[in-house]
């Protein structure tokens, strides 16, 4: 009777995979081609540089640090609760905690002595922040729920930024404009050139329509472009003329269009079929949660962290002297004085590849999980998931054993310790015939 | 920027990938040949060949990943 019940879970799993692998065919990207995509969904934003949810004066509070704050809570918490109530023998959550403080102590002892162990619990933390940080990126909100950006916030912004790049280099535009024209001509060079592409939302202005590459709109479905008209208009802001009636007319009928935000015409998608959404709006969607290590400046700061540590670390076992001899020292020889300012050019390029190792592995994952879920979108994702995983904790750990590394041989004393145990020895071989 | 013709970056951010990707399937590869020479040669040997092979892997990777930030920024950011 029960083999008979594992037999038949085993064909009901069998047969729920099969049924999950060809929805998800069919309903992916793959299946769009016959005309059969009704789980696709559109191609999400990817932007390397995090998306802001709101701005206070001039700080711009964006997603990733959301995450950070989340991940900072959850170690906290964590580590929290391990330490009360500690035990000798360890069981639980201490347990886990010791596992890893006892994996980074044996590999400091390994590599660098006692110097190192003062390091170890920074090491640790450094650790379990990337690993937790990677890992919330991952949990299924991460990514998809967000808020929606209107076609005019996103105009808007960009032509904000456009103007301030300008104003602050005026070499881009030579002649003396005004800010209204400016604005002007910045809007016209955005509807010209901008290949941005659109999701439409439902009335509800929450779910974005499936079908997704046949859905996305281009500017030129929701303004209606006049080459002809916005050509002129370039041409007679860069030469300082006035604009005539019709031109100004026509902004006026922009501004109007970019206000409402909506679809205004049918179009052919890529498939060659005509896709119906006239009056429906459009926007991005700019999501809540992105991994804490997908953002430059995060894991820029880690780095910095890092390679400072390393110096003092440098300067607590050798001295101030002793370190920068290292660099700049007259006594060790000539090859001395040209190696050194490599060295210090190598200390530089740990803070880059610091930075970009983490993140680039990270982002690079993300970018393969959201275009991997485009294609199967139930099933795609799961190998690189189990991938994603792998890499987080490993990228935390190499982040965590390379401080240790470069701690240890910035702390080792290349001049005096051959001598040094050299003349140790000697004296110890000259002690032993009188203690005889 | 929007002097620089599509084509162009495109081209050039695959690229930059292709070779960066070159550079550490090579390197990689030659790490774990000489991995699984050093555990033919002395099977008892295993854990500590385990133990030490990733950080010499995910020093070749780097590299690749640092090549594939340069073509993101390329195609994402002009």
């Amino acid at each position: 009777m029960i083999n008979e019940i594992k037999k038949n879970s085993k064909k009901i799993v069998f047969v729920t995979i099969f049924i999950i692998a060809i929805t998800s065919l069919l309903g992916g990207a793959i299946g769009e081609i016959f005309g059969l995509g009704f789980a696709s969904f559109p191609f999400p934003l990817i932007s390397v540089a995090p998306e802001t949810l709101f701005s206070i004066g001039n700080y711009n509070f964006s997603n990733t640090t959301l995450t950070l704050i989340i991940s900072g809570i959850i170690v906290v918490t964590l580590g929290f609760f391990a330490t009360r109530k500690m035990k000798e023998v360890p069981s639980g959550l201490q347990n886990f905690f010791e596992v890893v403080f006892d994996l980074f102590a044996s590999l400091g002892k390994s590599f660098g002595g006692k110097k190192i162990t003062k390091l170890i619990p920074i090491v640790v933390i450094f650790f379990l922040v990337i690993v937790t940080a990677n890992y919330v990126g991952l949990l299924p909100i991460a990514g998809s729920v967000g808020r929606i950006e209107s076609f005019e916030e996103w105009f808007h912004h960009n032509r904000d930024e456009r103007v301030e790049l300008v104003q602050n280099n005026s070499s881009i535009i030579k002649s003396g404009l005004n800010a209204k024209e400016l604005e002007e001509l910045v809007t016209v060079r955005i509807l010209l050139n901008s290949d941005q592409r659109f999701v439409a939302f439902d009335d509800s202005g929450i779910i974005p329509f499936g079908r997704g590459e046949q859905q996305k709109v281009s500017i030129s479905n929701i303004v209606n472009l006049d080459i002809g008209t916005l050509n002129s208009i370039e041409n007679r802001l860069l030469k300082g003329e006035a604009l005539s009636n019709g031109e100004q007319d026509y902004l006026h009928k922009v501004e109007e269009q970019i206000h409402n935000g909506v679809v205004v015409q049918k179009f052919e998608s890529a498939q060659g079929k005509t896709v119906d959404l006239e009056g429906k709006k459009v926007g991005l969607l700019i999501p809540f949660f992105r991994a804490a290590t997908t953002d430059i400046t995060f894991t820029l700061s880690l780095a910095l962290l890092a390679v400072l540590i390393i110096q003092i670390t440098g300067i607590a076992s050798l001295g101030f002297k002793g370190y920068g001899a290292k660099f700049i020292s007259f006594k060790r020889g000539f090859m001395h004085l040209l190696v050194g300012p490599l060295e210090f050019i190598g200390e530089l390029a740990k803070i880059i590849s610091f930075t970009f190792r983490l993140f680039g592995n990270i982002f690079a994952g993300e970018i393969l999980l959201v275009s991997m879920s485009f294609l199967l979108p139930f099933l795609g994702a799961l190998p690189f998931m189990a991938l994603e995983f792998f890499v987080g904790v490993l990228q935390a750990f190499v982040f965590a054993l390379l401080m240790i590394v470069f701690s240890s041989l910035a702390a080792e004393d290349h001049s005096k310790s051959g001598q040094h145990e050299q003349n140790e020895h000697n004296q110890e071989r000259e002690k032993l015939p009188s203690s005889v | 920027m929007e002097t620089m013709p599509v084509s162009l970056q495109q081209l050039a951010a695959g690229i930059s990938i292709g070779l960066g990707a070159l550079g550490a399937a090579i390197g990689v590869g030659i790490i774990g040949g000489k991995a699984m020479e050093a555990l033919g040669r002395n099977p008892e040997a295993k854990d500590v060949i385990q133990q030490s092979i990733i950080l010499p892997i995910v020093f070749a990777e780097a590299t690749a990943i640092y090549a594939l930030v340069i073509s993101i920024l390329i195609i994402f950011v002009g």
